[in-house]
């Protein structure tokens, strides 16, 4: 009989154990891939068979269970190619952490928190191509998150609040220390983007979420408006990139700066917002899952020379287009019925910096709109030879948007009886609060 | 200034602005003529360039138009995989391009033209992008290609240093000659400047040449297109971004053609360059510079006498964007003036920055470096004037891009060696263990052979080879029918006469209806041009305008107007006045639309009415259809109508005339005087008719005391003349007018016979006429098809040919013509009638009409045709259906006349008849060469009967009129359907109707040239398969040569390759084909081969 105390190390061993397993198949890159993926359900099983361990968590279990299924999915869909093994790999060992974050109490939370940025390090600095200056900015964003979780371990409370804040904003990310998302959205090799596009801003909102009885209205008031200004700059260089990894990691940090003002201005985080960053975080790991099949065809290539793929690989472009309708916030999808969701919370109330949000908001439908139209529509290039997407490729995505479609559509008790527990809100502690 | 050396300036202006014309005229060769749609013409778009050989006219569309002549390779291997194109019809093609070398590689040999073959059949010489990362799983025979890849490690390939060079190179040559500077911009900096010119020519043409469906017309049109576009640009605010656009339109000069001297010397186009360089401005716009073209060349034409247009006009305000946009970006951008010198400078002088630029503006550069380049690109913009260009991080960056990327191209360049070798292997059977033992030189030759031998020269040789598919099976229908030619004196029976005989237009649409009324009984049938060798201009009744019913490359002076029969004329103001309300109607609603304000309240009030049509048009078409013309016909009841075949003689005319004025006068009398009854006498309107007529004659004492008599006044009187001569146009000028008019319609006796002469002898009919003889035009009906007319004759100028029956059934039935007819040797029998019939190419129902003009003895005769046109009618449907990719299967004639009947009706429909695609051939000759072969409404069949010929003028008449008419409309599918995106007018879906002259796809495009896609393709594959129109005679072969050493035209078409001519001997009765160096080769059966 497995004790409570025991899941979250049975949560981190079995991906160890499967990345271990992995590492001894690597002779054969169909086994490895298949011990890989048999791994990610095992977690995905032994998330859903402990949920009695687990109740005292702050993550419900649907969206516990999110993460063995992304891993999954951004496994499943990956070609059998030597380059890609370090990814799936470093995948397993990332799940890992990452169950063990959200499952574990202090100190071994902070301890795997630590663990998870040093990794991360890590990861940026062996897979840096050509030391560009952006894989040194999320170094050092990482960096500042290291080292204000030891400090965090070692301050007293207040302090050790604001430390472990400023954590929070390296991987949930926030304005002006977002760089290591970006960094890791756009250089990590293989499928490590798309699993973490949804593991690191549920491992920094969960880590917010324990913060957020503690803070104080200042600090809400800084970081709202810090997200404000982070919706809006991320949006706009979303719309300048040419670079489809740049702008869907730049169009991440817009949606999720989003949220961070969400939860500044009503000093809340309730269901809607675990729905609204599993939603914002799944749609990101399609589209960069959707760029890397192209990628995997035509190696890394300026979207310029690629285009009119409606006709060739029809499968994939109706995929896209239905993923970036869900990344933008069409209904039915899980990011708007998310963020309505949120809008319509008691605790909020319009006011003029959620004007901003809004075009922040209308803008995505721009920029996801052109990737979608320069990939899609056009002039197909005649000396390409063009494939569709493969089986596991196409189920991959296609889960992806039953899991949005899920997100948007299933009925909020669902997920209410396994929500994580709102913490009080500082403006239950404080009447300046309301307003 | 010395009056004298300011003439002198201005006569050598004037005789520079000739030159430029005339250089214009030249550069516009490229494009053809663009007809408006409501008399679409089937035409070759590349027209103009028929004086050269086929395969260089499609190499210049290539140049100027960017268009493919041929279809795509992959197209091809699959018409050969499904057996349509033959491997020998292949090896023959491939004779001309064979070397007599080989290759032995280990115990095979192996052949240039095997080689060849393989890279035709298996795509060798496809061009393929290798991607430099992939990362996808290996593909079982990849291990073959990395092994044979790494063997080929010594085979060198470009790096980006000789990459470069030959770019610098190439683009050197072709800037000017093949390349535009604003395409180069666009190529080099990533701008847009081409669409943003097309953009607005496309904005000042679409207003320009509206011809009445703008609600608001464009101001200041009559002033022509160049000072309308000066006057109403040079008020918007910037015009494309151009700084101080005011100001310079303003400063342009009067003369356009000055503005593109201007323009020219500001942009510094070398001389030798200019007449390409306006072609390529011109191709830009293909459809609109096309109107333009046929516009300015039609000076009767009512809307260029309004509002004159041109190309020089056109070249003068694009030019004018092209050197201001030219400017401003390579200043921008480069900080270099924006002209051909200065480009050309920078080219030579930069050329790994050029390289770059170029490269990451096509997006051939791996994603991390185009960064850098669009970096780098990003800080020569914004450096400060007169600093340095930055050359040598461009170089630093070329060198990166080598170092970095240059040994991943080398492999991927590799590995695209290896992986055509091991194809190679496969098509020739050979073992590819072969390939990796075999000498790199061997290696080395075959892949020289596979380069030299590219996908771009392909084109010719699959298309002789899909040709020679087609012939060959032609040929042996042709050859197994059993007639064989016999001179007439050798007949020994006289023949039997047939129950009827039908003569149909040659249009391919004819073949099935011809093959199916022939089946029902002893039906003969001709096929003859459909305007019947009837030149008119013809209106009908109650229309405000006339038809030219005549091919669009000849003229008429003869009009037939449509009148209601005598004995209707108590009915005729009835229905007049209904129409008339109908017509108010409709108008009312017109407007009402069309208005500013009356729309918002005609949405709430009527939009609702609206669905009753939507749901009928969409849900029941043939029923709604039905509905809709039974109430039509119950408010207005059609009339019972008759031609004005005959001419008037002048003093008949003259009478008329006078009478005319006479009535009018009477009616002035009483509506504007009050005068009538007693009061006004005959003299006293005719005194007043003269006085109207001669203003200028002194005043008849009669008419002053008439006047007095009346109670007129002597000012009453003038002012009443004034109002005759103004109002009512009783003037010299009207009366000229009137007569004149009056004397254009109908045809003389004499031109009458000749007009059945004509016809009768060109198709052979001369003896042997049946009791009934029908000229059956042909007509369409569609739905929600702005090129229906593109459905109708095209012998007619795109209009239905039944006026053209009606006038030649009308002239043939008249005694003094058939007297005439006899002396010249055609007897036709009294019993004989002629009847006028049309059939509808949609629903395949035939109409005849005049009936009542048919004698009573032939009413069982009628009857008796009229059932056989019925199920021939049927069965023609029921073949059509066949075809049809949602039907595919044959259907119960009752089921099949029901289905073609709805997609007639149905506005959805995108092919509602889809027949004239797929033509291949015209054949010229008797019936009996054909008769009882399915050709499957493939070919254009013209009656001609050389022993009825024996000047060869009708031959002449058939090679050089319809034929050229066949041509055209062979041309126009052939075009359309290998590159529909150029030549045709892409997918019927985004077609909207702009100006009532042509379509555009979208909201916004140029005029669309040619055919849409579902006309011409079918899923993936071409209905229409592209063929060259194949020619059949039937006449000896002196004879043929020469009419082709008599016209310039039949030159062109059979040395050019533009039409493959072969001919039935009557002499030995054989087949023998023209070749383009002008000698005849026998054709043998291909069962033979």
């Amino acid at each position: 009989m497995i004790k409570a105390w025991m899941t979250p190390w049975l949560l981190v061993a079995l991906p160890f154990l499967g990345a271990g397993l992995s590492l001894l198949l690597r002779a054969s890159l169909q086994r490895m891939k298949t011990s890989a993926l048999l791994t990610t359900i095992a977690s995905l099983l032994a998330v859903v068979g402990t949920p009695w361990a687990l109740d005292d968590t702050l993550a419900g279990v649907p969206f516990l269970c999110l993460l063995p299924l992304t891993a999954f999915l951004s496994l499943l869909g990956q070609p059998l190619h030597r380059d890609n093994t370090p990814a799936w790999v470093m995948t397993l060992v990332l799940l890992g952490l990452g169950l063990g974050i959200l499952s574990a109490p202090a100190p071994a939370h902070d301890i795997m928190l630590l663990i998870l940025l040093a990794l991360l390090c890590s990861l940026l600095y062996r897979f840096q191509s050509g030391a560009s200056a952006e894989t040194w900015r999320g170094l050092s964003s990482y960096g500042l998150g290291l080292v204000s979780t030891v400090l965090a371990l070692m301050l007293p409370t207040p302090a050790a609040t604001v430390a472990l804040l400023i954590t929070c904003g390296t991987l949930l990310p926030l304005l002006p220390i977002h760089s290591g998302f970006v960094a890791t959205l756009t250089g990590l090799p293989g499928n490590l983007p798309a699993f973490l596009a949804l593991l690191l801003p549920t491992v920094g909102f969960h880590t917010l979420l324990l913060l957020l009885p503690n803070l104080t209205v200042t600090i809400l008031h800084t970081v709202a408006l810090l997200a404000l200004a982070g919706a809006v700059y991320a949006s706009l260089r979303a719309l300048i990139q040419s670079r489809p990894l740049s702008r869907l990691a730049y169009a991440a940090v817009a949606f999720f700066d989003m949220l961070w003002w969400y939860i500044a201005d009503t000093g809340t985080a309730p269901m809607q917002a675990t729905v609204y960053l599993s939603a914002v975080g799944l749609a990101t790991s399609g589209l960069l899952l959707a760029w890397f099949a192209i990628r995997a065809r035509y190696g890394d290539i300026d979207t310029r020379a690629i285009g009119g793929l409606a006709y060739p690989m029809p499968r994939f472009s109706t995929l896209l287009a239905l993923l970036a309708l869900a990344a933008l916030g069409m209904p039915p999808f899980g990011v708007f019925s998310g963020f309505l969701g949120m809008l319509l919370m008691p605790t909020f109330t319009p006011s003029g910096p959620f004007a901003v949000i809004m075009i922040v908001w209308l803008t995505a439908s721009w920029y996801y709109t052109e990737l979608v139209q320069q990939l899609v529509f056009g002039r197909q290039r005649a000396a390409m030879r063009y494939e569709d997407l493969r089986q596991t490729e196409f189920a991959s995505l296609v889960l992806l948007l039953v899991l949005l479609l899920a997100l948007g559509m299933a009925p909020s008790h669902f997920f209410d009886s396994n929500a994580p527990t709102p913490p009080s809100s500082v403006a239950a502690q404080g009447g300046t609060w309301i307003r | 200034m010395d009056p004298m050396i300011r003439r002198d300036d201005s006569v050598d202006l004037e005789a520079h602005r000739m030159e430029l014309r005339g250089m214009i005229r030249l550069a516009s060769e490229v494009i053809a003529q663009y007809w408006p749609m409501r008399t679409f013409v089937h035409h070759n778009p590349l027209h103009s360039l028929e004086y050269l050989p086929f395969i260089e006219t499609v190499s210049r569309g290539r140049q100027f138009l960017g268009g493919h002549g041929y279809l795509a390779g992959d197209i091809y291997r699959r018409y050969l995989k499904s057996g349509r194109i033959l491997v020998r019809h292949i090896d023959d093609a491939l004779a001309s391009f064979a070397l007599d070398q080989e290759v032995d590689l280990g115990p095979c040999r192996i052949s240039h033209r095997e080689v060849l073959r393989a890279c035709l059949t298996h795509g060798l010489s496809a061009a393929t992008d290798e991607p430099l990362d992939r990362l996808m799983e290996r593909e079982p025979n990849e291990e073959h290609v990395d092994a044979l890849a790494e063997r080929l490690r010594s085979f060198s390939t470009p790096t980006v240093q000789e990459r470069m060079a030959a770019t610098v190179r190439e683009d050197e040559a072709a800037l000017g000659h093949h390349l535009t500077l604003s395409s180069w911009c666009d190529q080099t900096l990533g701008t847009r400047i081409v669409d943003e010119i097309n953009g607005e020519l496309i904005k000042w043409c679409e207003a320009f040449l509206d011809e009445g469906h703008a609600t608001w017309a464009m101001p200041g049109r009559e002033l022509g297109f160049y000072a309308a576009w000066k006057q109403v640009a040079g008020k918007e605010w910037m015009t494309c971004g151009i700084a101080d656009s005011r100001r310079k339109i303003a400063a342009l000069p009067e003369h356009p053609e000055d503005v593109i001297f201007d323009c020219l010397e500001a942009l510094a186009v070398p001389e030798k360059f200019r007449q390409d360089y306006l072609s390529l401005q011109l191709a830009a716009l293909p459809g609109w510079a096309g109107f333009i073209k046929w516009r300015a060349e039609e000076t009767g034409y009512a809307w260029q006498q309004a509002y004159p247009v041109g190309l020089v006009k056109f070249l003068a305000v694009r030019l004018w964007y092209v050197r201001e946009l030219v400017q401003k970006v390579c200043r921008e951008e480069l900080g270099i003036e924006g002209n051909y010198s200065a480009v050309s400078n920078y080219i030579a002088q930069q050329p790994h920055a050029y390289f770059l630029r170029k490269e990451w503006a096509a997006g051939r550069l791996p994603a991390a470096l185009a960064d850098r380049v669009a970096h780098l690109h990003a800080r020569t913009r914004h450096r400060p004037p007169g600093a340095p260009p930055l050359s040598h991080e461009w170089e630093r960056l070329t060198h990166h891009d080598q170092i970095e990327f240059g040994p991943r191209r080398e492999r991927a360049a590799q590995r695209v060696m290896a992986q055509r070798l091991l194809t190679l292997a496969q098509a020739l059977e050979i073992v590819p263990a072969l390939l990796m033992d075999g000498p790199p030189t061997a290696l080395r030759t075959l892949l020289d052979w596979i380069e030299g031998f590219p996908e771009s020269v392909h084109g010719p040789v699959w298309l002789k080879a899909f040709e020679a598919g087609y012939q060959d099976h032609l040929f042996g229908m042709l050859l197994r029918a059993p007639v064989k030619p016999q001179a007439a004196a050798l007949e020994r029976h006289p023949p039997v006469r047939p129950h009827s005989q039908s003569v149909f237009c040659i249009d391919v649409r004819s073949e099935p209806f011809r093959r199916h009324l022939e089946s029902t009984g002893a039906n003969d049938t001709y096929g003859f041009a459909g305007f019947f060798a009837v030149f008119i201009r013809y209106r009908a009744w109650g229309k405000e305008h006339e038809t030219e019913q005549f091919p669009v490359i000849m003229r008429a002076k003869n009009e037939v107007r449509e009148i209601p029969r005598s004995y209707l004329d108590h009915y005729v103001s009835k229905h007049q006045s209904r129409a008339k309300l109908v017509h108010a109607g409709h108008t009312l609603l017109h407007d009402l639309k069309e208005n500013v304000v009356t729309p918002y309240v005609m949405v709430e009030s009527l939009g609702w009415f609206y669905a009753l049509p939507i749901m009928g048009k969409t849900v029941l078409p043939a029923l709604y259809k039905r509905l809709t013309k039974w109430v039509r016909r119950l408010f207005v009841p059609p009339i019972a109508t008759i031609l004005t075949v005959d001419k008037l003689a002048p003093a008949e005319t003259e009478e008329m005339v006078v009478s005319e004025q006479r009535a009018l006068i009477w009616k002035a009398l009483r509506d504007r005087l009050g005068l009538h009854g007693s009061r006004v006498d005959a003299e006293f309107v005719e005194a007043l008719r003269r006085r109207a007529l001669d203003e200028e004659a002194p005043v008849e004492p009669f008419l002053s005391d008439a006047a007095k008599s009346a109670d007129l006044s002597t000012e009453q009187l003038t002012g009443f003349l004034e109002e005759l001569r103004r109002h009512y146009r009783i003037n010299r000028r009207a009366a000229s007018r009137q007569k004149e008019r009056i004397t254009r319609t109908g045809f003389t006796l004499e031109e009458q016979v000749m007009t059945v002469e004509t016809a009768l002898r060109m198709m052979g009919l001369v003896r042997n006429f049946a009791r009934l003889v029908l000229f059956c035009a042909h007509g369409s009906t569609t739905e929600n098809n702005p090129f229906e007319s593109a459905l109708d004759c095209g012998a007619c100028g795109g209009n239905e040919g039944q006026p053209n029956a009606r006038v030649l059934a009308a002239m043939a039935n008249r005694a003094p013509v058939r007297e005439r007819l006899a002396k010249r040797g055609i007897e036709i029998p009294s019993d004989t009638h002629f009847l006028a019939g049309q059939v509808d190419t949609t629903t395949d129902e035939v109409h005849l009409f005049d009936l009542e003009d048919a004698p009573p003895t032939h009413r069982k005769d009628v009857a008796r045709l009229l059932d056989d046109l019925f199920e021939a009618a049927q069965l023609t449907s029921q073949e059509r259906c066949t075809r049809f990719p949602d039907v595919g299967v044959v259907l119960p004639v009752n089921q099949a006349s029901a289905h073609v009947a709805d997609r007639s009706a149905d506005w959805s429909q995108v092919r509602p008849e889809w027949g004239l695609s797929g033509n291949t051939t015209f054949i010229v000759g008797r019936r009996e060469l054909t008769k009882g072969l399915n050709l499957s409404g493939r070919v254009f069949l013209h009656s001609y009967d050389y022993r009825e010929d024996p000047t060869d003028r009708w031959l002449e008449v058939v090679l050089t009129a319809p034929q050229v008419v066949a041509q055209w409309i062979n041309m126009e599918h052939y075009f359309s359907a290998v590159d529909n995106d150029v030549y045709g007018s892409g997918s019927k879906i985004y077609h909207n109707v702009v100006g009532r002259i042509g379509i555009m796809s979208g909201p916004w495009s140029d005029l669309r040239l040619g055919l849409a896609w579902q006309t011409v393709m079918n899923g993936d594959l071409p209905y229409h398969e592209p063929m060259r129109l194949l020619t059949l005679v039937e006449a000896s072969r002196p004879r043929i040569e020469k009419l082709i050493a008599r016209h310039e035209v039949l030159q062109h078409f059979y040395h050019n390759e533009w039409v493959h001519l072969a001919a039935l001997d009557p002499e030995d009765g054989l087949w023998y084909r023209y070749m383009p160096s002008g000698v005849w080769r026998r054709v043998r059966n291909p069962s033979d081969t």
